[in-house]
């Protein structure tokens, strides 16, 4: 089974100085985001697998592909928390 | 050079001279028309508006299938507003029982759909007092109800600025840069900050329970138009103020709370958003402390500044 996100179509996003704060429009909730976040969020406006995402932060910053992972992991699960992230599993 | 305003056409006389008036009180200078027909008798069951969005005090906004049109509901009394997405000709049904209550129908209903008919044209609201100084910076004081944003504004006034609005300021872009928009509207204090402030020139509002006055009668005068130089996210209740410098990123989240329309309308929603993010950068952002030495002597806040 593997996993692929995308971003939710509820979300919009901008950029400053490097972080982004993210609207949820349904919600009706806001977040800031990091560097990192933001660069995951701006990949997944189309469907990505996590490796792919782990890629995305190794291309970008000093990370050794344990830390990219954890990071990946942790965020993606907040924002799929906070219905920013739209998981679908595939056989 | 012409002015656009606001059109309305409406069935009932009396119903169109009371609402063109007090549109054009409001000294709205838009950047694209925008027109209002009023319709007096049958009001739309809420039940048919679809699903909620957003509640103000009085007003519910709804939308929902076929048309996904913006619905706003009068909940004093049998009166609702469509919206077209893509349209800034508003529909507004009126009953014969909010025919009644005009007052209550311009100052609770009809202000919340001027809101959402002016963001088609470009124009987000914010929750913030506007005014520019003696030396032509713009201000902009943005917080909630007791946030001392009237009250500031009228201090402001009373020293010879110019002011805008004490609390609704419309941001938009303007030639590659960005302004804030005002209504012309009385400044209204509650009775602390009137008392405080010790003016005579304040009338009573009792629908508001508040007391209004306008910036001339304090000293200054009205604009309808500020380029924002400084933010101050404001709270109310200290002594002495304070002014404390905050990153861009953080003037974004909260000019994001204090202009919460930008939840609305996904359509519309990234547009305000941008607008937003260009402002939290080229302004400087305060999170302020205001106190009653301002009191003493108003000068203090931008001598405080950094």
């Amino acid at each position: 089974m593997t996993a692929t996100y995308v971003c939710s179509p509820d979300i919009r996003i901008t950029e400053l100085d490097g972080e982004g704060i993210v609207l949820h429009l349904a919600n009706r909730r806001y977040f800031t985001v990091s560097s990192s976040g933001l660069l995951i969020l701006s990949a997944l406006k189309t469907q990505q697998t996590f490796d792919h995402v782990v890629d995305i932060l190794l291309g970008t910053y000093d990370v050794n592909r344990e830390e990219a992972s954890e990071t990946a992991t942790t965020f993606l699960a907040e924002c799929a928390a906070h219905g920013m992230v739209v998981v679908e599993k595939h056989p | 050079m012409s002015i656009t305003r606001f059109q309305v056409n409406a069935d009932d006389a009396r119903i169109r001279q009371t609402v063109q008036s007090w549109l054009d009180g409001l000294r709205l200078e838009l950047p694209a028309p925008i027109t209002l027909d009023i319709t007096r008798g049958f009001v739309p069951s809420p039940i048919e508006a679809g699903r909620t969005i957003f509640e103000q005090p009085a007003v519910t906004i709804s939308h929902g299938p076929p048309s996904y049109d913006l619905r706003v509901a009068w909940r004093l009394a049998p009166a609702c507003a469509t919206l077209p997405k893509d349209s800034t000709q508003i529909h507004i049904a009126i009953s014969d029982s909010g025919a009644q209550r005009l007052d209550d129908f311009l100052n609770t209903f009809l202000i919340t759909v001027i809101i959402l008919s002016l963001r088609r044209v470009g124009w987000h609201h914010v929750h913030a007092a506007s005014a520019e100084d003696p030396s032509g910076r713009g201000w902009l004081i943005a917080g909630d109800a007791r946030a001392g944003k009237s009250t500031t504004a009228a201090l402001m006034a009373s020293r010879g600025w110019r002011v805008g609005s004490d609390d609704t300021t419309f941001l938009a872009r303007d030639n590659g840069a960005f302004c804030a928009w005002s209504t012309r509207q009385p400044l209204a204090l509650r009775r602390g900050g009137h008392t405080l402030l010790g003016d005579n020139q304040f009338k009573r509002n009792t629908r508001r329970n508040k007391f209004v006055c306008w910036p001339e009668q304090l000293g200054g005068s009205w604009t309808n138009r500020i380029v924002p130089d400084i933010i101050l996210f404001s709270k109310p209740g200290a002594r002495v103020t304070t002014c404390e410098p905050i990153k861009p990123i953080e003037a974004l989240a909260e000019l994001v709370r204090w202009s919460a329309w930008v939840m609305l309308e996904p359509d519309l929603a990234q547009n305000h958003l941008d607008l937003l993010n260009t402002i939290a950068q080229r302004t400087t952002s305060y999170r302020a402390q205001l106190g009653s030495d301002l009191f003493q002597d108003p000068t203090r806040l931008s001598a405080i500044l950094p």
